[in-house]
């Protein structure tokens, strides 16, 4: 192949003079207006309207994603635990109603944890869990001095904590959620 | 040139104000009494309340959200605001609503917020300040003040006068100083510093949390305090004349000044110290039944 290749002809002459045509084209050229070499009005405009269109989609995706993040609604469960009422021992005294209305209130403020920013969420949960271990504490003692007003007002300062947190969330969020 | 720089600018004027534009600033005026009652429910940013000696209430609002909506209801003895968000935006939206009101010297004010600071400078008239996760501050002068928060702490500084401060939190740090009288202050695993002169009616609870309690007792003054299994400390202003009764169920108590107590009785596994200071007349008690109690006169 490389040996037919050498023995090709090195110059083919056309078949006509191609050079009077070229020149002419050329001579029209020079010739011409010139013509601007970039538009900066129709870029900047079209720069404008892609600016402002990205924008736009920009600011309403992040508007509309606010509510259904999956990252943020993700950290109820890793990062705050679950929400879980204090259980009162069989010592605690407390009466049915008491209990009753206590798990009223409670409902009401599960609806409300899920709202809380997570380092909130975390404090409730914490805090509960040290109600919880201050109640299991608490009957303890009462199982063994059950007449013991100071254990029992201990108690019932336990108790009324733990509904002054439900309470305090409950009531601002209630006040607050009125659109829907 | 002149042309392609002004077309460039229009072009980031544009691109910077799009975020602007979701902006609202809002500005509301209203003529009212000199005890107005202010009521205002808040879900996101701060809440700051500055007197002036104008009968007039003034809010600048700046709302980041256009999803927010601003209400601003005002009659010469109510004014109520609020920023409505949509259900299910609460918590998640990170656009704050920032309020901040100028009101009467005397204006009451009853403010609620989830996750807002509220911060109160020169208000003298009844306040009731509630924040779920914000931090709650103000000044305390001669009426009552209600201060409470969930995982934010609360700071009331009092001015000398007779108000009666009240302080509730979960997880936060109460902190309540020259406040004359009254003080009522619930804490979970918090803390309480507080500081009452001429204390007439003193009463701490804690589940967890610590207490530390400064006060000078009124001659039939009272102070309770509870706890669970935290901390109480109590530091009494010399002369010391009460009446002591100090229980804890397992924990210890500790007195610097000494038992010199005309009864003293211990019973196992806890303690219960009965004893009379100086002349006597105040009454102080404190319980816990595990944490440690100690009362010093300093």
């Amino acid at each position: 192949m490389l040996a037919k290749a050498a023995q090709l002809p090195k110059d083919v002459a056309p078949s006509r003079d191609l050079w009077p045509g070229i020149a002419a084209r050329l001579g029209e050229a020079q010739g011409a207006p010139a013509k601007p070499a970039f538009r900066w009005p129709l870029a900047l405009a079209a720069a404008l309207a892609v600016a402002s269109v990205s924008a736009l989609l920009t600011w309403s995706l992040l508007q509309d994603s606010q509510p259904a993040q999956p990252a943020v609604v993700a950290d109820v469960g890793t990062t705050a635990g679950e929400f879980v009422p204090v259980s009162y021992g069989p010592n605690s005294g407390l009466s049915a109603e008491e209990l009753a209305v206590r798990d009223d209130l409670a409902a009401q403020f599960r609806g409300a944890f899920e709202d809380l920013r997570p380092e909130t969420r975390e404090a409730v949960v914490k805090n509960l869990a040290v109600m919880q271990a201050a109640a299991d504490e608490i009957d303890a003692a009462l199982a063994k001095h059950p007449a013991s007003g100071m254990l029992k007002g201990m108690l019932f300062g336990t108790y009324k904590q733990e509904m002054q947190l439900y309470s305090t969330v409950v009531t601002a969020r209630d006040g607050l959620t009125r659109r829907t | 040139m002149n042309t392609r720089i002004t077309w460039l600018a229009a072009a980031i004027l544009a691109v910077v104000a799009a975020p602007a534009a979701a902006q609202q600033n809002i500005t509301r005026r209203a003529t009212v009494a000199p005890d107005v009652t202010i009521e205002v429910s808040h879900v996101q940013g701060p809440v700051g309340v500055v007197a002036w000696d104008k009968y007039e209430v003034e809010l600048v609002a700046v709302l980041e959200s256009v999803k927010d909506e601003l209400e601003f209801g005002a009659t010469p003895r109510k004014v109520r605001i609020e920023v409505e968000r949509p259900a299910g935006h609460h918590g998640r939206n990170q656009e704050d609503a920032n309020l901040v009101l100028r009101a009467p010297r005397g204006a009451r004010l009853e403010i609620e917020t989830v996750s807002a600071d509220i911060a109160v400078t020169g208000v003298h008239g009844p306040q009731a300040l509630e924040s779920v996760s914000g931090e709650v501050r103000t000044q305390a002068f001669d009426a009552p003040v209600s201060a409470a928060a969930v995982s934010g702490d609360v700071t009331v500084t009092g001015t000398g006068g007779k108000a009666a401060v009240d302080t509730s939190n979960v997880s936060g740090t109460s902190t309540v100083t020259g406040v004359r009288g009254e003080f009522q202050g619930a804490v979970v695993s918090g803390e309480i510093q507080a500081t009452v002169a001429a204390a007439t009616n003193v009463e701490i609870s804690t589940v967890s949390g610590e207490v530390t309690l400064n006060a000078e007792l009124a001659p039939a003054g009272e102070i309770d305090m509870e706890t669970v299994n935290g901390a109480l400390a109590l530091n009494l202003k010399p002369p010391v004349n009460a009446d002591f009764d100090l229980e804890s169920f397992s924990g210890d108590i500790e007195v610097c000044f000494g038992p010199k107590s005309r009864s003293t009785r211990k019973y196992t596994p806890g303690s219960e110290l009965v004893f009379t200071q100086g002349e006597g007349g105040a009454r102080v008690q404190l319980e816990s039944l595990s944490g440690e109690i100690r009362v010093c006169d300093r």
